[in-house]
């Protein structure tokens, strides 16, 4: 228990300076750049903007912006409101998005891993073989096509062809399984290959020979011994696909209109929403060092000699 | 001879390579009786492993291919048995350990796991019952405090000890046949000793027959009763042990006889080696294929393959030359 404690306390530790290292970067960097929240499309008044810049304390030298904006952020949890989105407080902006993004990500997680590993196992097992094939070719295209073809081709097929779902819209468990499949869909692609060749290289260990002269058959060797091994490079990858998936895809979103919170990522970078685009970095860097964490922890669960230290 | 627990015949094995076929072992014969044991000597590629792989059926299949041969094991060609068939045999009636100790056991599993998993399927034991005997099986191969042992994983485990467990877990079903492929090249010379030693004993307590699989004349001369050289994926020779030490027959034999290093050579001298290198198994030399390096080579050597024939004493080799008349020259391919 105490190596636990320990690791999630030098972990935590190394998160609050990491996030204020990438909030330092991000901040500089977003202000580096020409423009400003308010250089819209209509013209505003010298005057108009003047007052605007003062009132959120644009004028005042960047380094007290920083440091105001680092206090309020660590002392209150206040990561300001949207300069664009009738003045919402982005911390509200988080509270509403992120959960509709994470709950159609861990969906499309939940069918990329079950799809992939199976797909990647079964063409291990049977490689070189028409089956193999044809995995490996849908896994390719599922990596290659860019998801709103997907999105238009699945929206063809399963709303006009064959009408068992909704097109879209956010509410129901039926308007989930359209965008989940297509979010999860190039991830599935690709666990499919890591597992394949993983499984293929702890297929050609000693081990494994051990297992087949034991007189154990097909199934138990590689459900029970080759599995493990096979599984470490998708566990690896899973780190960063989850903070990706969770934190949505403006495509998607689009598509399928859901509420998440994808398009704030693109969307704030454009336009210049300071303190959105902030936050996002921030919910992003959080939740990579988090399912990081969980990656390193269940590397110890899977394998026996990896220690905690 | 029907007295052999397990019979090889005439067995043939080839693997079909991108550089054409590779006959890897190529009408190999022995047997080997309860409680003997069987050495089969040879360098690397000239098919040791192969003829015993190809007995438990763990050829792969396809690239592999068995054009030929039997392996009598009770009454039955293990060659034509199903996979199914086949798999009630092996670690069952014939176990095999293997030579790297630290790669041939699961690091993924406890040692409880690896253990009890074989006597659950073959003997039908419980979870409880198998536990039990896997501890007695670790206590019967020398591991200390095996009770608690056997709930930790092989990197816990020192090269030694794992190939005891390897032992432990090959014997869990008392085998008819154990067929270990190098089992102490990959640990040193003190726990070398001590696993042969090991295996010796028990195979007095249960009469196991055992092949024992080598490149070390050493180990042949300590743990053997019966020898089987092999050259380029034949039997070049066979004999009883000490006969074959008393009077190699095959020059090939003689050759890796000499070559052993022997404590009162002189340190500055050279080590006695054979010359030239092990052939290609895809362009095997024609005639006998030890030809190009034979320092007893004859005329007829390049064309004719030598049959084997019976030693005086009861064993066999394949060489048309007298070595015990015939003084060596200098082989063809000298420095290959």
């Amino acid at each position: 228990m105490l190596p636990l404690l320990k690791f999630l306390f030098r972990r935590f530790m190394w998160m609050i300076l990491t996030v204020w290292i990438v909030y330092t970067i991000a901040f500089f960097l977003s202000r580096a750049v020409e423009g400003d929240p308010f250089a819209g499309e209509r013209a505003m008044s010298a005057e108009v903007k003047r007052y605007k810049m003062e009132r959120y304390g644009y004028d005042k030298p960047l380094v007290s912006q920083y440091a105001r904006s680092l206090w309020l952020m660590t002392t209150q949890l206040d990561l300001h409101e949207s300069r664009k989105l009738n003045e919402i407080p982005v911390t509200q902006l988080i509270a509403e998005g992120f959960p509709v993004s994470a709950s159609l990500g861990i969906f499309a997680l939940v069918f990329a891993l079950a799809l992939g590993t199976v797909a990647g196992v079964i063409s291990a097992v049977y490689r070189y073989s028409f089956l193999d094939f044809s995995f490996m070719t849908a896994a390719t295209l599922g990596i290659a096509v860019p998801n709103f073809v997907l999105a238009s081709i699945a929206i063809m097929l399963f709303v006009f062809w064959i009408p068992i779902f909704p097109a879209g819209g956010w509410g129901t468990l039926r308007q989930l399984v359209l965008p989940a499949l297509c979010l999860g869909a190039p991830f599935a692609a690709y666990i499919a290959r890591l597992t394949r060749t993983g499984m293929m290289e702890v297929l050609n260990q000693d081990y494994i020979r051990t297992a087949y002269a034991k007189g154990l058959g097909d199934r138990r060797v590689v459900l029970r011994h080759a599995l493990r091994g096979a599984i470490l490079p998708v566990v690896s990858y899973l780190g960063p696909a989850t903070a990706g998936i969770l934190t949505g895809s403006l495509v998607l979103e689009r598509i399928f209109f859901i509420p998440g919170m994808g398009s704030h990522f693109i969307e704030a970078a454009l336009q210049r929403d300071f303190p959105v685009a902030l936050g996002m970095v921030m919910v992003y860097t959080m939740l990579l060092f988090v399912a990081n964490a969980i990656v390193d922890l269940s590397y110890v669960v899977i394998d026996p000699r990896v220690r905690l230290e | 001879m029907s007295e052999y627990v397990l019979e090889v015949d005439d067995l043939h094995v080839e693997f079909h390579t991108d550089d054409g076929i590779v006959r890897a072992v190529s009408g190999v014969s022995f047997g080997v009786r309860r409680g003997e044991t069987v050495g089969i000597v040879g360098e690397s590629g000239s098919g040791k492993s192969v003829t015993n792989l190809a007995i438990m059926g763990l050829i792969p299949q396809p690239p592999g291919r068995i054009p030929q041969g039997r392996a009598i094991y009770g009454g039955q060609d293990l060659l034509k048995l199903s996979t199914n068939q086949l798999r009630r045999i092996r670690g069952h009636k014939i176990a095999m350990i293997f030579q790297d100790p630290m790669t041939s056991l699961n690091p993924f599993l406890t040692i409880a796991e690896q253990l009890m998993e074989i006597t659950r399927l073959h003997l039908g034991h419980t979870r409880k019952q198998a536990l039990k005997h896997a501890i007695a099986m670790l206590e019967s191969v020398g591991i200390p405090g095996a009770a608690q042992r056997v709930f930790e994983y092989p990197h816990q485990f020192s090269g030694g000890m794992r190939q005891r467990v390897m032992i432990a877990m090959a014997l869990s079903c008392q085998p008819d046949v154990l067929i270990a492929d190098e089992p102490t090249t990959a640990l040193d010379v003190t726990i070398q000793a001590q696993i042969l030693e090991l295996m010796q004993e028990l195979q007095k307590k249960h009469g196991t027959a055992i092949i024992l699989i080598t490149h070390d004349l050493g180990v042949v001369a300590t743990a053997c009763h019966q020898v089987c050289v092999m050259y380029a994926g034949k039997i070049v020779e066979q004999a009883e042990v000490h006969s074959l030490f008393a009077q190699p027959r095959h020059p090939y034999t003689l050759g890796l006889m000499h070559s052993m290093p022997r404590w009162d050579q002189p340190a500055d001298e050279r080590l006695n080696v054979i010359e030239g290198q092990p052939p290609d198994m895809a362009r095997l030399p024609t005639g006998c294929e030890f030809h190009p390096r034979c320092p007893y080579m004859l005329e007829r050597c390049p064309r004719e393959v030598p049959p084997l024939t019976p030693r005086p004493d009861g064993g066999r080799f394949a060489c048309f030359a007298d070595v015990t008349t015939a003084k060596p020259h200098e082989p063809e391919v000298a420095h290959g």
